[in-house]
């Protein structure tokens, strides 16, 4: 083991159960192969989580970590890593976030936190520098994330930060999430619910005096400066750093890939109404915000006067959409409300989006009629009333609120099994807002996604060929500009794997992943030269992405050894069952056989077996996770 | 490349996004070392009323902070006309800091045992350089980098009221 840098080569270790706290060390061995948080959380996963352990049980452990350039002069690099077993999909999951708690948890003198074991009463754990304490959270408990956050930065210092769970993490909301700095949230997967269940509140640090030193300081200055420099000039970025992520509304309205209605239309009269457009154009925008060293600064600050005033963050594209069209809602000012609602309840908007269409829907065809009398109003599309009152009872689990916090996947087969066909959920997770029966790229990625249908995993952005930079890279990764396009299914493996690979880097590194697969301000190339000056390991493209590959072929085989078998690599029932049709009448299907050959391609591409999806020992030994063979074979012979 | 004595830097809270980003640049590019602590470019942040501001040293008039040093160990710059700290006078009273009416020298003696005074990297800030939202921009209209800061002062001040224990 040598010596890094970038990195204080150390996590924290925190036992809720025994009362214990302890720091294990580590250098180049861990970070040479995993690249950072991301991968060195798979891999401590691999290590702690009993295949066997129930996602509220003691044997769960929640893991935070801060990015290789997290705290470094890197632009958009404050990204934080949570990991932990979902509760909603019962396996492996993680979730990437922004916010200025990884900045801190550095200057305090960690990269990653292990919180493992339960609380017998609600707690929050501080960290200062060497002092680490697990403190009482009773006068916290029930509080909602921004007064949470006020109120303990009044007791710690205002510099200090917070990553905390809202009411719907300690009430176990399937779908309950983690939020850093108030608004910047690890959404998906139900993190908040393991905190909760652990009994903890959140965890706070100081404003520490730990500073990260550098390989080579200099170069490593003059590269980030470089990266200033394209973030700055590239296309894609303006547009995101001027209209927020709901700039991507139009165009994909444009194109009919902008799924409304629980995904029966790919296209919306009212899109504009869900547009950072015009959230700027009506007012709505107060400033900017941005996550941790992001100049880009996507985060919208936005004010309403209307639902008693709201003054929130947000709502990005998902949202927008989940809440927006999703419901038949274009009613922005409730959206805002509804936004900051999920927010400070501490709830995964696009889950929440999710299970309240399929309700709609479910209520529309018939099912559960006595839920008007319990709201006082007919639950139909875009009664904004009816949304609101549904969003409270979730966050608390009263009434229809305590099924529908189950997550769509538990709700839908507690109802009617038939209800099923428009729960848009696979594995558990609730279906990201992009059209996958037009977007296929996207469909083969999110069938394999470990986390669910969702493209917070691997952003294929690039498919539709928006940009020039864009069309560059789908002919460098599948060898011709043909295979980009909206609607086009050519080329689809090669896309996820390359896909796949930087994603895990990006996530590692603690970058966004805007940077490198939605813009083009860096790429592979310049992240290793990156990589080299920060840590002073050696370090090449082939190199970096080969750690890529590394942390997916892991997370696979974590969850084969937690029952994952290619029969779970699918996409919701109607995504793979109904056609979809387009503004011009074009219509799309995603066919079985389609699918079929892609993910035979993928994983030959991957050298993982075709028949079970398992990664192929010969692989696992050539990345270097020999410890993982016996469970392959344990696996590829069954 | 500018006369650092005729330009200084205009702050504008309404755009700073809390991106801290110039603080990590500030540091790297003095000390070799990342560390918010160690820069001289300071951003007051709320995030949960998503407001923020950056403040650095203006070079204010009468320099309250030269005239509290009880050790003479801060000294006008003859050439840049900016407050300047000889380290080996400094004795880490911290003094300076409390004259400073903005707020905006950095003395934390658990991290460094002398403040730390914005010297506009001699002419070329490489906060500005990193400031895509433009919350630091350089400007030559003394009046505005004076009435800018105030106005950062003022959101500082209902910072620190918000988040008073």
């Amino acid at each position: 083991m040598r010596v890094v840098y970038s990195v204080h080569g150390k996590i924290l270790h925190v036992d809720l159960s025994s009362n214990k706290v302890w720091i294990e060390k580590y250098g180049d061995d861990l970070l040479s192969r995993y690249a950072g948080s991301r991968g060195i959380e798979a891999k401590l996963y691999w290590d702690l989580v009993p295949p066997d352990a129930h996602p509220f049980s003691e044997k769960n452990v929640f893991f935070v970590g801060s990015g290789t350039f997290t705290a470094t002069p890197m632009p958009s690099s404050g990204r934080t890593t949570v990991a932990f077993k979902s509760p909603a999909t019962g396996m492996y999951f993680k979730a990437s976030v922004g916010g200025s708690f990884g900045l801190k948890l550095k200057h305090n003198g960690y990269d990653l936190i292990v919180v493992r074991g339960k609380a017998e009463k609600p707690v929050y754990i501080y960290v200062e520098n060497d002092y680490v304490d697990i403190l009482p959270a009773e006068r916290y408990w029930g509080l909602d994330v921004r007064t949470t956050h006020i109120e303990l930065l009044r007791k710690h210092g205002y510099e200090s930060e917070t990553l905390l769970i809202g009411p719907a993490g300690e009430k176990l909301v399937k779908f309950a999430s983690v939020n850093c700095s108030v608004y910047n949230v690890a959404a998906r997967g139900g993190g908040g619910a393991v905190l909760g269940s652990k009994l903890v509140k959140g965890i706070v640090v100081g404003k520490g005096e730990r500073s990260i030193a550098l390989y080579n300081p200099k170069r490593f200055l003059e590269l980030a400066m470089k990266a200033v420099y394209n973030i700055m000039n590239d296309e894609a970025l303006i547009a995101t750093a001027k209209f927020g992520t709901a700039s991507a509304t139009m165009g994909l309205d444009k194109t009919s890939t902008l799924p409304v209605y629980n995904f029966r239309k790919s296209y919306w009269e009212h899109a504009y109404r869900n547009a950072g457009e015009y959230y700027v154009e009506a007012g709505y925008l107060v400033g900017r915000v941005g996550c941790a060293q992001c100049i880009v600064s996507c985060h919208r600050h936005t004010k309403t006067a209307k639902y008693g005033g709201v003054d929130t963050v947000g709502p990005e594209y998902e949202t927008s959409n989940a809440l927006g069209g999703n419901l038949g809602n274009p009613d922005t000012d409730a959206l805002i409300k509804m936004n900051d609602l999920a927010n400070i309840y501490g709830m995964d908007t696009i889950s929440l989006g999710g299970v309240l269409g399929w309700f709609l829907e479910t209520y529309e065809k018939g099912y559960l009629k006595n839920v008007a009398e319990e709201l006082g109003t007919e639950p139909t599309w875009g009664n904004v009333e009816a949304l609101l009152r549904l969003i409270e009872k979730i966050a608390r689990r009263e009434g229809v609120g305590d099924l529908l916090a189950e997550g769509t996947a538990v709700a839908c087969e507690k109802v009617d099994p038939e209800t099923c066909k428009w729960a848009l959920q696979a594995r558990g997770l609730e279906h990201s807002r992009v059209e996958t029966r037009i977007a296929r790229a996207y469909a083969l990625a999110f069938a394999l996604n470990p986390r669910g249908p969702d493209h917070l995993h691997t952003e294929t952005f690039a498919e539709f060929g928006f940009s020039e930079a864009a069309k560059k890279l789908i002919k460098r990764l599948t060898g011709s500009e043909e295979n980009a396009g909206v609607g086009k299914d050519t080329g689809r493996p090669e896309i996820v794997v390359w896909h796949e690979d930087i994603y895990a880097v990006t996530d590692s590194l603690g970058l966004c992943a805007f940077i490198d697969t939605a813009g083009y301000a860096v790429d592979e190339f310049m992240l290793a030269e990156l990589f080299e000056a920060a840590t002073g390991i050696e370090m090449s493209a082939e190199k970096l992405m080969r750690c890529g590959e590394r942390i997916v072929t892991l997370e696979r085989i974590i969850q084969v050894r937690e029952g994952r078998t290619r029969k779970d690599d699918t996409l919701p029932w109607r995504i793979l069952n109904e056609p979809i049709t387009t503004r011009e009448g074009v219509t799309y299907k995603l066919s079985k056989e389609w699918f079929d050959v892609m993910l035979n391609k993928y994983f030959t591409l991957r050298k993982w077996d075709t028949k079970t999806g398992v990664p192929l020992p010969e692989k696992l030994r050539e990345l270097g996770l020999d410890f993982t063979v016996q469970e392959a074979l344990k696996h590829l012979s069954a | 490349m500018f006369s650092v004595s005729t330009v200084g830097i205009k702050i504008s809270p309404e755009l700073c996004t809390g991106c801290e980003l110039c603080e990590l640049v500030c540091s790297t590019y003095h000390f070799g070392k990342s560390s918010i602590r160690l820069s001289r470019v300071i951003v007051f942040k709320d995030h949960a009323g998503a407001k923020f501001t950056p403040m650095l040293c203006i070079s204010c008039p009468g320099m309250p902070c030269v005239r509290a040093c009880p050790t003479g160990a801060l000294v006008v710059d003859e050439v840049t006309k900016r407050p300047r700290v000889i380290v080996e006078k400094c004795t880490s009273c911290g003094d300076c800091a409390k004259a400073c009416p903005y707020n905006a020298i950095r003395f934390e003696n658990y991290v460094l045992a002398y403040p730390l005074i914005c010297d506009l990297c001699g002419g070329d800030p490489q906060c500005v350089k990193v400031c895509w939202p433009r919350a630091l921009v350089t400007t030559s209209d003394l009046r505005e980098v004076y009435t800018s800061a105030a106005k950062a002062k003022g959101l500082i001040e209902e910072i620190a009221r918000k988040y008073r224990g």
